[in-house]
């Protein structure tokens, strides 16, 4: 189990069934946006999050979707955190799932995100 | 000692909230799909739900239905307890004799067989088994909604409300090993009331009660429906409140609207001296009125003339009061010369009902009134001649006090040639409000002499303060024709009062003019 867990979500799975599964899941809910949420590989302050697969309305904001995250794995106020979309930028917080997706989804069709802390007064 | 103990129920509802998470995570989308159920996400399916519940309850509260209710649910017990007896029991019972054991052996075993599963289950065949081509997905998909609960939010509070039961039994438990009596006492009355309840509402009827309130309470709380309600209300209560309000002040201006009519207008001077006190609760009701429909943005029209109207009803009451006083000045020459014994007791019931019942509105609006016609008055030099000759003790008496006041004031009044109209004009509100002063002193050590200080002329009959009044007036209406015969009493009522008290209340009727001039 840890070592499936240490993988990242691509390391686990091929290209072609990852694909298969958007395109699945795509169907079955048109409206709903296939995101992947993982932890940043050198963060050691936040905790695991239980699930990484997650079925986002497309019509949620990033800062919905952030506060979902945070809820989630109970973090108190005074822990910073943010959301890295494809490893490369963070994007807007108002910016709804729907536009986020459409700029930063994968190739193989899910939306890639890592989350981190941060070290607001260091 | 509290800092472990808290520490270990952390730890206590750590270990819960792992457990709850542990059952209820596999099964997320599901939990998902129950609390979008309750909530009405989608009216249609939980109508359907909804109907479907309220279709079992028919089925079980009708009577017809409830006897062949409990007649399948008794034809199905006994089905499975001839099937147990007859099919299975043997057969584990031939095994048992065969192998003669005993009721421990029986439980050991079972309990073994179940731990062998399960350890067979997670540990030993994902240890052993060929990995699959693809790698098995170690979670579904977990739906994300904005609102509801998700499953760790979810076991956080099932978590708590469970240690807060597990820790309520707990001191429950103690407190029936320490006072077993009082325990005793406290369940018997907490059954007892329940029993009350059983007895007093139909047990269908509690049951359904139960049931809707979990069905429709996690919608009510989810749409916010309590609070929507009494937005949706809340003019009407605002509405209510207003009127409720409107019509105390309404019955309690009706008496002092009359009596303001029925006293004279050098009452009502004394009152803009004497009311100081009564000025801020008199305004309150208004006020906060205002103040209350200001903060909630409802737009009740109807609220609006029945707020105005008292004070646009003002004004037209007070031109009634001046055709009052014209008719007053015959009345007081008849009472006068009626009845002078009378007089003391009238004073009395003035003094004791107008300081009270005068609210602020009557005499700002005098005030008000008077300035207006201070200001249409033209000077008329013979009269202001007349009372300031007739006058020139009282104001050697009075202006040292005065001139703090204002020095134009007392320019104008020591040297009465040389005013012009406007001076005349606050001439004669000088010499107005001096004289009502004055007689608020004496009226006032009259019926009790105790109550005020004012004036040390105790001794001044009642009727000299009358005619003060009436005089008064005379200066106040700047009519010629009454002029002459009040010289003598502002003399008198100058000699009477001291200069501080009078200073005193000039300074009160400024702040009130000011005060008017604020609105």
């Amino acid at each position: 189990m840890p070592e499936s867990v240490s993988k990242t979500f691509k390391q686990r799975k091929s290209f072609a069934v990852r694909k298969d599964e958007v395109a699945g899941i795509r169907s079955k809910f048109p409206t709903k946006v296939p995101v992947i949420v993982e932890k940043y590989h050198k963060e050691n302050q936040l905790p695991l999050l239980d699930k990484t697969k997650f079925l986002v309305p497309q019509e949620l904001t990033m800062s919905q979707f952030a506060t979902i995250i945070r809820n989630r794995m109970s973090l108190n106020s005074n822990q910073a955190f943010y959301l890295i979309v494809n490893n490369k930028s963070i994007s807007s917080m108002s910016m709804t799932l729907a536009e986020v997706y459409r700029d930063d989804k994968d190739e193989d069709g899910f939306l890639y995100m890592t989350y981190a802390s941060q070290e607001m007064f260091g | 000692m509290e800092n472990s103990e808290s520490r270990s129920d952390d730890e206590h509802v750590q270990r819960t909230e792992n457990m709850f998470k542990r059952i209820l995570s596999p099964i997320e989308p599901l939990v998902m799909r129950i609390q979008s159920l309750l909530v009405w996400e989608y009216p249609r399916k939980s109508a359907v739900l909804f109907i479907c519940v309220h279709g079992l309850f028919w089925f079980f509260a009708v009577k017809g239905c409830q006897f062949y209710s409990i007649a399948s649910t008794i034809l199905f017990i006994v089905y499975l307890v001839l099937t147990w007896k007859l099919k299975i029991w043997p057969k584990i019972y031939r095994f048992l004799a065969a192998v003669g054991c005993r009721f421990y052996f029986v439980v050991s075993t079972v309990t073994y067989i179940i731990y062998l599963v399960q350890t067979w289950k997670h540990k030993i065949w994902p240890e052993i088994r060929v990995p699959p081509a693809v790698p098995e997905d170690p979670d579904s998909w977990t739906p994300v909604h904005p609102r509801l609960l998700s499953v760790p939010e979810l076991c956080q509070y099932i978590a708590h409300v469970w240690c807060s039961c597990s820790n309520i039994l707990h001191y429950w438990l103690t407190f029936r090993r320490v006072y077993p009596f009082l325990f005793c006492v406290m369940s018997c009355t907490f059954f007892f009331i329940l029993a009350m309840i059983g007895h007093y509402i139909p047990g269908l009827m509690l049951a359904y009660i139960i049931v809707i309130s979990t069905l429709l309470g996690p919608s009510v709380l989810y749409h916010n429906l309590l609070k929507r309600v009494y937005l949706k209300f809340e003019p009407i209560f605002m509405k209510m409140e207003y009127s409720i309000k409107l019509k105390n002040k309404w019955s309690f201006k009706v008496p002092r609207s009359s009596t303001s009519v029925v006293s004279a207008a050098g009452q009502v001077e004394i009152s803009d001296t004497d009311s100081e006190t009564d000025f801020t609760p008199s305004l309150d009701p208004v006020t906060t009125a205002a103040l209350a429909r200001a903060i909630t943005d409802s737009e009740d029209e109807s609220l609006d003339p029945s707020l105005s109207t008292p004070l646009l009803s003002k004004e037209p009451s007070i031109d009634l009061e001046d055709e009052d006083d014209q008719e007053r000045q015959v009345d007081f020459d008849v009472n006068f010369e009626e009845g002078i014994p009378e007089m003391p007791s009238f004073e009395d019931v003035l003094d004791n009902t107008d300081d009270e019942l005068l609210e602020l509105h009557i005499p700002k609006k005098r005030s008000k009134h008077r300035r207006q016609k201070l200001e249409d008055m033209n000077f008329v030099p013979e009269h202001f001649g007349d009372t300031s000759d007739s006058e020139e003790e009282e104001t050697d008496l009075n202006f040292p006090s005065l001139m703090a006041e204002s020095l134009l004031d007392s320019e104008s009044n020591s040297g009465g040639d040389m005013l012009s109209g406007a001076t005349g004009a606050f001439m004669s509100k000088t010499l107005s409000s001096v004289i009502g002063s004055a007689l608020s002193g004496m009226s006032n050590l009259k019926p009790n002499t105790a109550s005020t200080s004012r004036g040390d002329s105790s001794n001044v009959p009642s009727s000299v303060s009358y005619k003060q009044r009436s005089g008064d007036e005379v200066d106040f209406h700047v009519s010629p024709n009454n002029d002459k015969p009040t010289g003598p009493d502002h003399q008198q009522v100058a000699d009477d009062s001291s200069d501080i008290d009078i200073g005193e209340e000039f300074e009160f009727l400024d702040q009130y003019d000011l005060e008017d001039d604020e609105k």
